[in-house]
């Protein structure tokens, strides 16, 4: 019953949507189709549209401009013809206030929605020599497109009788909640789908509402969500009992549907971003193209620093050599720090985690000055011990050292947290037994710390590679790429892609086989967790 | 033995720490300086005292109400996120379920998926929510950004509690809230005091989204009005660092009240009870 | 341990689950609800006569802005105006999802350099039919040039910024006139005391490389404007110029960051430094310095011309107050308002008669940059330029500083462009 409802619910709220924004497209689509007509009828056309009352305003402008102007883009208009009498003027002088008026009604009067639900839309058109011609409709509300209330809890009843009697009929069938769902979602969604087709029998040009590629990920997160829901909801219902199931789903359903909307609905903005290319102002489709692109590394040789696999190589390095210095320097810091007999220690854990609670873009910024190579301290103190400086950014292997040096002073004391929660989980009595039998520290730490410490730390592990991965800021602050893009990192020339150069097709191809490669990676992984949960 | 031992570590630990503040003294510096310009010098000790940064942050009309916004987002983003990632951690350590591994699998790959195009549909999505210009529509994109972590880090502490402790308080009769709201919780305050901590920092110090979705200076956290002293040519770093000493603050004085969740023992001491 | 926990009985669940289960369910109702009404209700319009005006202005830029906006509203009293400081960072995202949902302010301030891709969308209003000649006629015609994109004029010119040669007054009495003064001069310098720099800028960046590449007859576009002329043979001399003076003469110090640059310069161990307008206020405090004109290229005879860059205040395709909206404009690039943002805001004014006043004829910061912008070449504002900095800045990278061959390495950063645009 209660996943009837969900379903219902959720079903008339994708309608709503849906019915308003195509009704708003429609609304828009109309009175731009006869703003246009309008244009190539002129004043012709003004006098059909007055007699035939199926706008409810209309007029035609000329636009040229003024005689003798320096400024070749000022503009003025005089009116052809106008549906409301008085507004027909022309060649007056600029402080007529009926031409102001006339100026006006051409300045609002874009492609604008009207307090009372109706539209008004201008076309122009472009004559030579700087004059142009325009024109304005204004158009009365389109008919509104409701709920279909009763007749939906009618067809809801009609599915929970059929419910019903197939649960009679079948008790022991394990498939009942699903057919139940989905009888509940067919006969909805028979229900809906005739109103769903007279929006769309309200003559849409082909050309609009197009290219929306938010409003189209949202409704296939809602197409995805929806069916989600009705199992998880019928779940609830499986068996004549409550099954035990319905108590884990009631654990975990809140953050996962929060997760599912605010994650599912921007990946599959950004995987279907993938495939545009922005041109001329308008998203256009390009297929496989962008990821063809990447792929064949554009032209470029395998080895050379802007082709995706050698990026590709430099995030690997990158992500094990910060992973790697994160857990070692985090976990021993937790280690000396977990003592409780030590003094001071809530001191140094404050001190410690800094790096983390300042703003990195300043302390990047201060790391970037200290691997300066004349006036930073780095090289200073390096010709203390007599090494000559170093021109960090201008070799590959030192401006990648400078990155993850900085990278590893930002995320150790992140990994020291986690370490820290983790330690706890160990018993202390353990060490107690294991300093009784005569263990070494050593032994101590490979054989009670280490194996009980990982189903903890194990996840943080993960989830800090995955992070490295996409951890743009550092690099982008620190080396900036340099030498010649080749401490770039994928996820920074992804950024560099759509925030530099405006090619986010092209950059959300990037993060879709980013993507791929860390769901690639994370199997992997998932023999860890998997060992360790037996 | 142990002294000696304490004192290796005391040495130890202050020359690492040293280390580690050192190049957090160069944002102190230019705290703590009247110029704006970014300190390339040397040494990174201040070497005057002046207040004027602080002055004039702690002066604009807006910096209370702003203080106050980022620390309800804050605050509420680690309610819920905690909350949230604490029954869904039971679940994902405690029942085995149809769709257990499936869920998991999903917490992770949620991270993957590189966040820099994010902002464009988050926009829209807070817009048909009716969530633009409101703290409480930050607060929703926040947790739900911390919650995959938590999840992952709260579920493998969980994993480590031994499953006697719940064993013996079925016998007595304890039903599962009980078992995770008297059992698990109690135990696992070191990992909840991380989780707490990830959380509060992941909405604390974030300003993209957050200047994005408010329309009204009113609304800005703190994060913002810092950020806001970068510009297209040139940044007021004094200003800068000032308000970054400003917002570490808090992050600091939260680790410091929940580290007294981080002592060892607690769960040795209750299988012995 | 895991096999002994499976064992509970699941009768124990029984009471108190149902209840959890219907809590959440009834949270989940209740959300879904929230969201249906929320859709439902009738989008709070805000009241007609509110003016919203987004800027990225700090300090005392703002307040000077901020000023001429109270000035305004204090004319029109039915009208709210509110003026709204986005950090620069998350400005242009704000503006590029804001305005297409209606969310957008009435009026906003940015760099022309955007105003092609914003124009291309639909997100400006065309000023053709609001803007008279008596408006544009306040500003400099260059400034208002930059505001048109196609054969439409989309802003008013509210400041200007370009690059010019700040020079150390202790070091150098008198600024050089052509690049080979310069140099000697700074040869000078370095003989002398070699902890001192001749002259810096941002190598790596088109906008700073630019006033040597138009100084030397090189171009980023041809005249067409359609085809690149990066490649040309004066671009690439340009190149190997500044080259020169880094690694031969080496008056250029090796490494440079604008935060170093400032430190350099107010330590008197740098003698030229060029930069914007914005360089003053890192010099607050600091005195002994000039500004001058950049300087003539010797080897062609022509000046150096540095990029100009416009502010302009663009008007919002969706305001619904398009006209009060244009009031307020006029009104802020008003030369009563602009006097407010030069002398208490510091900032370089697209008004000609500002710089005729007696007080300001004697500021030579501002004749200076007054004088530089009529030497500069407006910066493109078609979107395609936007495609243009990143390779060129790695090709300014590899020629200057990593020592590639200069037309090979500007050869590779057309071929790329040109890749992309296909």
């Amino acid at each position: 019953m209660l996943a009837t409802v969900v379903a219902v619910a959720l079903g008339t709220f994708v309608f709503h949507r849906y019915a308003a924004e195509r009704g708003d497209a429609i609304g828009r689509a109309r009175a731009e189709q006869a703003a246009r007509w309008l244009l190539t009828h002129g004043p012709a056309g003004v006098d059909d549209l007055r007699r035939s009352g199926t706008v409810r305003l209309a007029g035609v402008a000329f636009d040229a401009p003024p005689p003798g102007s320096r400024y070749p883009y000022l503009r003025r208009p005089i009116w052809l013809a106008h549906t409301e009498p008085g507004k027909v003027e022309a060649a007056l002088s600029r402080d007529d206030p009926a031409e102001k008026a006339a100026a006006d009604a051409l300045v609002q009067d874009e492609l604008v929605r009207l307090p009372d639900g109706g539209y008004r839309a201008a076309a122009g058109e472009r004559l030579g020599g700087g004059e142009r011609r325009a024109a304005f409709v204004e158009l009365a509300p389109p008919p509104r497109v409701e709920v279909p209330w009763p007749g939906l809890a009618m067809a809801m009843l009609a599915a929970l009788v059929f419910w019903w009697d197939l649960a009679r009929r079948e008790p022991a069938s394990r498939s009942r909640p699903v057919v139940g769902a989905l009888t509940v979602s067919v006969g909805v969604l028979g229900l809906l789908a005739p109103r769903l087709l007279a929006v769309d029998r309200l003559e849409v040009p082909a050309s609009v509402g197009s290219a929306d590629v938010t409003g189209t990920a949202m409704l296939l997160a809602g197409v995805v969500l929806a069916p989600l829901a009705l199992v998880a909801g019928a779940g609830w219902r499986h068996g004549s009992r409550p099954s035990p199931h319905r108590v884990a789903y009631a654990y975990i359903g809140p953050a996962l549907l929060g997760l599912g909307v605010l994650v599912l609905v921007p990946f599959l903005y950004g995987v279907a971003l993938a495939f545009t290319r922005a041109s001329h102002g308008e998203v256009v489709w390009v297929g496989l193209s962008n990821f063809v692109d990447i792929l064949s590394s554009a032209g470029r040789s395998l080895t050379e620093p802007l082709s995706f696999y050698f990026t590709l190589v430099v995030t690997l390095l990158w992500t094990l050599a910060n992973v790697v210095l994160h857990t070692g320097i985090g976990l021993g810091l937790a280690l000396i720090l977990k003592e409780p007999t030590l003094r001071f220690k809530g001191v140094y854990r404050v001190l410690l985690i800094i790096p983390w609670a300042v703003p990195s873009y300043i302390t990047a910024l201060v790391w970037k000055g200290m691997f300066n190579q004349q006036y930073g301290l780095v090289n200073h103190l390096l010709a203390g011990v007599g090494v000559a400086p170093v021109a960090w950014f201008s070799e590959f292997w030192t401006a990648f050292t400078a990155n993850v040096v900085t990278n590893t002073w930002l995320g150790f004391p992140f990994m020291m947290v986690v370490s820290l929660g983790a330690l706890q989980s160990i018993p202390s009595d353990l060490y107690e037994a294991a300093s009784v039998d005569g263990a070494s520290k050593w032994q101590q730490f490979r054989h009670i710390t280490m194996p009980l410490l990982r189903p903890a730390l194990v996840p943080a592990i993960i989830l800090g590679s995955v992070w490295t991965f996409n951890m743009f800021n550092i690099i982008y602050l620190v080396s900036g790429g340099q030498p010649n893009h080749s401490t770039d990192i994928l996820i920074t020339q992804a950024y560099r892609f759509a925030f530099e150069q405006d090619r986010y097709g092209y950059a959300a191809a990037y993060s879709v086989l980013i993507f791929f490669i860390l769901v690639i990676w994370s199997f992997f992984t998932q023999r860890f967790t998997r060992s360790e949960e037996a | 033995m142990a002294r000696l031992d304490h004192a290796f570590k005391h040495v130890f630990l202050v020359v690492f720490s040293v280390a580690t503040l050192f190049p957090a003294l160069w944002v102190v510096k230019m705290a703590f300086r009247a110029d704006q310009s970014f300190a390339t010098s040397m040494n990174p000790l201040p070497t005057e005292f002046d207040l004027s940064n602080f002055a004039a942050l702690f002066g604009d009309a807006l910096f209370g109400r702003q203080l106050l916004n980022s620390l309800f987002v804050a605050a509420l983003t680690t309610a819920v996120g905690v909350f949230l990632a604490c029954t869904a951690a039971y679940a994902f350590s405690r029942f085995r379920f149809p769709g257990r591994r499936a869920g998991l699998m999903f917490l992770l790959v949620t991270q993957m998926f590189p966040g820099t195009l994010m902002t464009i549909p988050l926009y829209s999505l807070m817009e048909m929510l009716g969530l633009l210009d409101a703290l409480l529509g930050l607060v929703l994109v926040y947790s739900t950004t911390a919650i995959p972590f938590c999840i992952y880090m709260l579920k493998g502490y969980f994993d480590t509690i031994p499953r006697e402790l719940e064993e013996s308080a079925i016998m007595d009769g304890a039903g599962p809230f009980t078992l995770f709201w008297r059992i698990i919780l109690p135990l696992s305050r070191p990992a909840i005091a991380v989780t707490a901590l990830f959380s509060f920092m992941t909405a604390w110090n974030e300003y993209i989204l957050a200047a994005t979705f408010m329309g009204d200076e009113q609304a800005y956290t703190l994060p913002v009005k810092v950020q806001s002293f970068v510009g297209d040519y040139t940044t007021e770093w004094g200003y800068f660092a000032a308000g970054a000493l400003i917002v570490s603050v808090p992050v600091m004085a939260l680790f410091f009240a929940l580290q007294k969740h981080l002592v060892g023992g607690l769960t040795a001491g209750s299988v012995k009870g | 341990m895991n096999r002994v926990g499976h064992r509970r009985p699941a009768a124990s669940f029984e009471p108190w689950s149902s209840v959890v289960v219907r809590g959440l369910l009834a949270c989940l109702l209740l959300l879904a609800s929230v969201a249906l009404c929320a859709c439902n209700a009738p989008t709070a319009a805000a009241p007609d006569d509110e003016i919203v005006l987004w800027h990225a202005y700090r300090g005392e830029e703002r307040a000077a802005l901020e000023a001429g906006v109270a000035a305004w509203g204090a004319r029109h009293p039915q009208v709210r105006v509110r003026a709204l400081a986005v950090p620069y960072d998350a400005f242009v995202d704000k503006v590029s999802l804001a305005v297409p949902k209606g969310n957008g302010p009435d009026v906003f301030i940015f760099g022309h350099d955007r105003l092609g891709d914003w124009a291309q969308r639909g997100l400006l209003e065309p000023l053709g039919f609001l803007a008279d000649e008596s408006v544009l006629d306040r500003h400099p015609r260059e400034t208002v040039e930059a505001l048109v994109y196609g054969d439409e004029l989309y802003g008013l010119p509210l400041a200007f910024k370009c690059l010019a040669l700040y020079y150390d007054k202790a070091l150098v009495p008198a600024p050089p006139v052509t690049t080979d003064e310069l140099e000697q001069v700074a040869r000078a310098l370095r003989s002398r005391n070699p902890s001192v720099w001749g002259i810096a800028w941002e190598l790596e960046s088109l906008y700073f490389h630019a006033p040597w590449l138009y100084g030397f007859g090189g171009a980023v576009y041809r005249d067409d404007a359609d085809t690149l002329a990066l490649d040309a043979p004066e671009a690439a001399r340009s190149l190997a110029f500044v080259r020169a003076w880094r690694d031969d003469a080496r008056i250029i110090p090796p490494e440079v960051t604008s935060a170093l640059t400032t430190a350099l310069f107010r330590r008197h161990e740098l003698a030229f430094v060029v930069s914007g307008p914005w360089f003053r206020a890192e010099l607050s405090g600091h005195d002994g310095w000039g500004v001058a004109p950049l300087p003539v290229v010797s080897a062609t005879g022509q000046p150096a011309r540095p990029f100009l860059g416009v502010e302009g205040l663009f008007l919002n395709r969706r305001s619904p107050q398009k006209r009060l909206a244009f009031d307020l404009m006029v009104a802020l690039t008003g030369d009563e308002a602009a006097r407010t943002r030069f002398t208490s805001g510091g900032q370089l004014v697209a008004n000609q008669a500002i710089y005729e006043d007696a007080g300001v004829r004697a500021d030579a910061f501002a004749q200076a940059f007054r004088a530089q912008a009529a030497r500069t070449v407006p910066l493109s504002n078609r979107p395609h330029m936007r495609r243009i900095w990143t390779p060129v800045k790695d090709a300014l990278s590899a020629a200057i500083v990593h020592g590639a061959e200069p037309a090979g390495a500007l050869r590779k950063a057309v071929e790329e462009i040109a890749r992309v645009d296909r």
